[in-house]
Formats: C-alpha cells, structure tokens, sequence
C-alpha cells in the first residue's frame, strides 16, 4: 500500500473546481482579447489611419446638440470626442483641457445657405464642472475682445463667440469676418444659452479681488502651476493696470492659515532660487516677502487660509499699490 | 472510513489519479501549442520596417541655403524668398514630380491661420509647374481628423488643385512602417512614407504658430503629420519626436510662413486676434535653421525650444542661422 495526502474533502474539490473555471474563463477573455489589441499604439499592421471620434450622425446627449441658426443647415454630423481622442479633432492644445477636468467635446458645422463659403463650427466642450469650465476659458480669454451682453458670460471677437455655460465651454468659430455670421453666431450662442440656462453662482473668488484698477475680464483661474510654481493650484489671478504699467494679483486658498503661510515661504523660496532678488521692502505693509524677476516685482503675503500676492507688476509703485489694496480686501473679508 | 484509510490510497486510485494529472496535462499543453501564435501580429501592410526616408536634398551652395524676405504680399514675398536662394529652377528639374507637404492639421478656415495659407501653396504649385517644368505636383498631408474636411475648409484644397496640383488624402496603404536608426521614439511607427517613394522633391510648407505643448510649430513640427498611429502619445516627449522628424525628413526646400503669425492659442487659434502680423516669408534648404530664425517671431529664443538644440545635436541641421549668411530682403 502506498502513502499519499490524504483524499481531498468535498469542499476542496468544488474549491478546485472553481479555480479551474475561473483560469477557463481568464483564458477565454485572453484569446477574445488578443483581436482587439490597439494597433496604432504598437504600431502595427493597419495603423496608419485612425478613425476618430464618434463619426458624424451618433447620437448624443440632447442637451448639449447645438442649435441651428436661421438661415443655416448642418454643413456636417454631429462629432463627439472624449479624452482618448481629444487630440484628434485639436492636436496640441488636448492638453490644456485634460488638465482640467475635460470629460467630452461635442462639435458640428453650419454653412449658409446660400453661401458655402460662410460657415461656422460650434465647439462644446464639457468640462465637468463650471469651475473647470471657467479655467480654460479664462487662460484662453481674448484681452482686447468685446465682452457678450449678459445674462451671457463670453466675448465675442471679429469672428468667432466665446462663452460659458455652467459646466461647458463653447467656441463658435466663423469661417469669415462678416456682420451675418457673427449675428448667427451669437443666435447659437444664445440658443445654447437658453438651454443650459446662465450660471447664477459662477466662481465666488472673483468677488476677493479688489475693484479698482482692475482690468475687465481678467481673471484667470489656473488649476495647477500657476507661474510655473508647482505649488499654485487652484489660483486665481486678475490683471490690473495703474496708468502705462500693469500687473497681476493672484489669490489661492489653502485648507487652513498655517499651509497657507507655508506655501508662501516656497513661492518665495522658488523664486530666489530661479534668480529672482529680495525686495521684501516693497511687502513691509502687506507683511510679506517681494523679489525682483528681470525687472518685474512678485509679492506674496497671507491673510488667513489665502496665499495671495502681486505677479509681474512692472514696476515698484504699482506692486506697492496692488499689494496694498489687495491685501485690504483680504482682510476685510476675513474680518466679516 | 478511519483516519489511517484516508490517508492511505490503493494502487488502483494511485493509477486513476496520475492518468487524469497525466491527460490534463497533456489537453492544456495540447491546446497551449495549437493556439500559440508564434510570429505574433504582423505589419503585413505596411511591409518590411525602413530605416529611413529618402534622402531628398540638394547639394549645398555657400551663401544660398536660407532667406528672409519682409513683406505683407506672400505670393510676393516666396517669389523672391526662392528667387534668392537661386531660384525654383535649383530646387526642382523639369519633368520631376514634387510633393509638397503644407500644414492642414486642422478643418479650420484660412482666416485663423492654423493651418498653410492657400494662396502660399498654391503659389508655390504654380511655381513648380511654369518656371520648374515639373511632371506633377502634389499636395498631401495626413490630419488625423477628417481629411477631406481639412482639405476642403482650410482652402488648400480647392486653391492647390485650382494650381494644377494633386490632392493626395491619406490611405491605410500609403503607410510604412519606419524605425529610425538612433532614433528613441519612431521606432516600429507608421509613417505616411509611400507617397514620398514615387516623387523626386519634397517641400515643406509651414505658418509660424504658438504651440501649447511644444512652444512653436513650424517648419519641423509640421513634419508631424507624416506620422500615422495614436501620434498623441508622443506629446508626452514632444521635443524628441520633433527633433526626430527633423533627422528622419530631409526636404529638398521648406517654407516658412510668419506672414501672420499666430502669437497665442495656438495650434488651433480660434480668434483672429491670436494673430500678428509680421510680414516675414522664410525660405531654407534646411528645417532647423528656419525655425531657429522662425521662433524670434513668436518672440521666442532657441533656448526656449528644446527640440532645436536636439534637432542639431542629431545632425539635423544648425540652430546658428546667421552662420549661414542668410540673404534678408524687403518687398514694399
């Protein structure tokens, strides 16, 4: 008689069993999955072409379909694009929106009718939220351009409308700078608008920036890397102008005033460490730290969880000036 | 059944056990080989992998290798811009057939200036054929998204085919697979390479453009477009993939075209306010050399744009533009 383990019990074998069918179905998945492998990441046969987004005619949410103008037709299908394709249908400038939370791009054309030559194409870019919205749009924003009538928040340039719409970002480009067009241009824009219904509660950081001085329709929202400081996420900055020199003033709001302090010792640090020359004369009022940067001055102090300051003002006057009036608001609202 | 009954075992079930180990063993070995693909999945229709493009190129003649013409008339200023560097005639001979790769990366219209001016192109068309005699000229380029919108909207199409020209949209078949020697990123890619095997000239015709990724698109990045596959990938080290596009692509002439420039925004623009106007026409025997002018209109040093110094380190072509003695002229 020969020794062996002992006999499996019932509940090791249906164990076993279960196993088995498991590596089965692993297997299974593995030879069903190897037709499907992406070419175009290896490389590989067939690769050359890729056939993007959702092709013109897919259906799509009904929201967010682009009202036609009058006296316009679809020129093409409706094309949507997410974050594995973003950089099909805009190449280089993906990256701006997948930093910041973009989920999907809806796009479509329309020509004039009587005029194949006139057309636009609606850009609507989900950003997930109105706040991720408002950070592309707001790096993107046109200085020169005319602001929309409200309840509207955009601008409109020579030929082409801007706009936000709660969590989309909308682009209507016009293929020619005509009276026509931008008046299609802005029905889109107002259609769409009506559907999606304006923002009441847009970005609530744009009231800590102080009035005067302020250059209209400049505030930026930067998610991350704000100035090239890695630290700087989430911060708002708005630009200001004090006769012939201008300068920008930021604010970013940290959990608590201690982290807020601590960042504020690494702006500046990151600052003296890239060149920049202590001028911390100039933030003795704001109790903060100021450098010289190739002769623009950066000033940053603290008001409770705010991190907030004065970038590339051009001169030591209008960073004194900003530091000043910003640093004031700032306290204020603390106060309250 | 005892304790010592389970553990022990009969010759019998000794024997049951090892043959049903024994045929389990042997159906997923059996099957393991029968399913075992050992060549892999293949690039059939691409071919065999290349290791370079042709080399299109054309002699060296000191003092004619970059021009830089001012004017707001680009008909005008390629004109000259060529003339100066010895004329349409030295670029190409009679009966040769031409490619030429203009910027039509996006379905935008000329007014945004994202992609190669029209008119540009198709001046550049007409000069192959009535001064050059050229056989054919063609126009290609491979957008990703939509070509024969790209084509259509941007106006290249309509203003080059008007010119003489054919339009050539890109193919599957049209691809090859490419592994550049040395190269770290085009390695086993697919590159829109098969239209460049039938033709004697390549030129390259580019606008000078902000680039979010890369800081400028110009006369190199413009060579991107001849990349097939997920190309997004290499945005990831986007100055190595241009400084590798410079090495792989030797062009017989490049074009480019900071007649307006866009200033920000860019690649895609969207306002015509993303554009200046800097009225400078480029003509060059050499990508490298042309940026390294190009990127000052976009305000820009070599410094600031990696790929140049990459570019040169690679033998692509010098950054020292003024080394060239490059011929500066001026259209009022």
């Amino acid at each position: 008689m020969v020794l062996l383990p002992p006999r499996p019990k019932r509940a090791e074998s249906l164990l076993s069993l279960a196993v088995l069918l498991l590596l089965v179905f692993i297997g299974i998945g593995v030879f069903i999955k190897q037709f499907h492998y992406q070419p175009g990441r290896l490389g590989l046969e067939g690769a050359g072409l890729i056939h993007l987004g959702s092709g013109p005619g897919e259906p799509t949410s009904p929201a967010i379909i682009p009202p036609l103008p009058d006296g316009f037709e679809k020129l093409s299908g409706i094309e949507t694009f997410d974050s594995e394709n973003l950089y099909n249908k805009i190449n280089g400038k993906a990256g701006l929106y997948l930093q910041s939370g973009f989920e999907k791009l809806t796009c479509q054309r329309f020509v004039n009718t009587t005029d194949a030559e006139t057309w636009m194409e609606v850009f609507i870019y989900d950003m997930g939220s109105s706040r991720n919205a408002f950070a592309v749009y707001s790096v993107q924003r046109r200085q020169d351009a005319e602001p929309l009538i409200s309840p509207m928040v955009g601008y409109q340039t020579s030929g082409a409308v801007f706009l936000l719409a709660g969590r989309y970002y909308i682009e209507i480009i016009g293929s020619a700078e005509t009276n026509q067009l931008s008046e299609a241009m802005l029905a889109v824009a107002n259609g769409f608008m009506q559907k999606v219904g304006p923002d009441d509660n847009l970005i609530p950081e744009l009231q800590l920036f102080p009035r005067a001085n302020l250059i209209s329709q400049s505030y930026k929202l930067h998610l991350s890397n704000a100035f090239g400081f890695d630290g700087f996420t989430d911060t708002f900055s708005a630009g200001y102008r004090f006769g012939d020199a201008t300068a920008s003033a930021f604010i970013s709001r940290r959990p608590d005033s201690e982290k807020a302090r601590k960042l504020a010792g690494e702006y500046y640090k990151f600052l003296i460490e890239n060149g920049a020359t202590d001028k911390s004369t100039i933030a003795k009022g704001v109790n903060g730290k100021a450098a010289e940067f190739y002769g623009a001055i950066e000033v940053v102090f603290t008001v409770g969880p705010f991190v907030a300051g004065v970038h590339g003002a051009q001169n030591e006057a209008s960073a004194k000036q900003l530091a000043a009036q910003l640093y004031e608001k700032l306290v204020r609202i603390e106060a309250q | 059944m005892t304790e010592d009954e389970r553990n022990n075992i009969t010759r019998r079930d000794f024997i049951r056990r090892t043959a049903k180990a024994g045929v389990s063993l042997a159906v997923a070995g059996g099957a393991s080989y029968l399913l075992y693909d050992s060549a892999g999945p293949k690039a059939v229709s691409m071919g065999e992998v290349i290791e370079k493009l042709p080399d299109f190129s054309i002699p060296h003649r000191e003092g004619q290798v970059i021009s830089i013409v001012k004017g707001a008339d680009r008909v005008d200023t390629v004109n000259r811009a060529i003339d100066l560097l010895g004329g349409i005639e030295r670029f190409v001979k009679p009966g040769e057939k031409v490619l030429i790769k203009p910027n039509v990366a996006f379905a935008s219209p000329p007014i945004l200036g994202a992609t190669a001016n029209p008119q540009l192109v198709a001046e550049v068309v007409r000069l192959c054929y009535r001064r050059a005699k050229a056989g054919q000229v063609i126009v290609t380029d491979n957008p990703i998204n939509d070509p024969e919108s790209c084509f259509r909207l941007s106006g290249i199409g309509k203003s080059a085919s008007q010119a003489g020209a054919k339009i050539l949209l890109p193919k599957d078949s049209y691809f090859r697979t490419v592994s550049l020697v040395g190269g770290r990123l085009i390695k086993n890619w697919p590159v829109f390479a098969a239209p460049l095997e039938k033709v004697d000239k390549l030129i390259g015709i580019a606008p000078v453009k902000d680039h979010h990724r890369s800081g400028a698109s110009m006369a190199m990045k413009n060579w991107y477009g001849l990349l097939g596959g997920r190309r997004n990938i290499f945005h990831q080290d986007i100055n190595t993939i241009i400084a590798e596009l410079a090495i792989m692509v030797k062009a017989t002439l490049v074009i480019l075209d900071g007649t307006q420039v866009m200033i920000t925004n860019g690649p895609t623009g969207g306002a015509a306010s993303d554009l200046q106007r800097k009225n400078t026409l480029i003509a060059s025997c050499n990508d490298v050399a042309a940026d390294a002018y190009g990127c000052s209109l976009l305000n820009l040093t070599v410094a600031d744009l990696p790929y140049l110094d990459k570019a040169r380190k690679g033998g692509a072509g010098t950054t020292d533009f003024e080394s060239l003695k490059p011929i500066f002229a001026s259209i009022s």
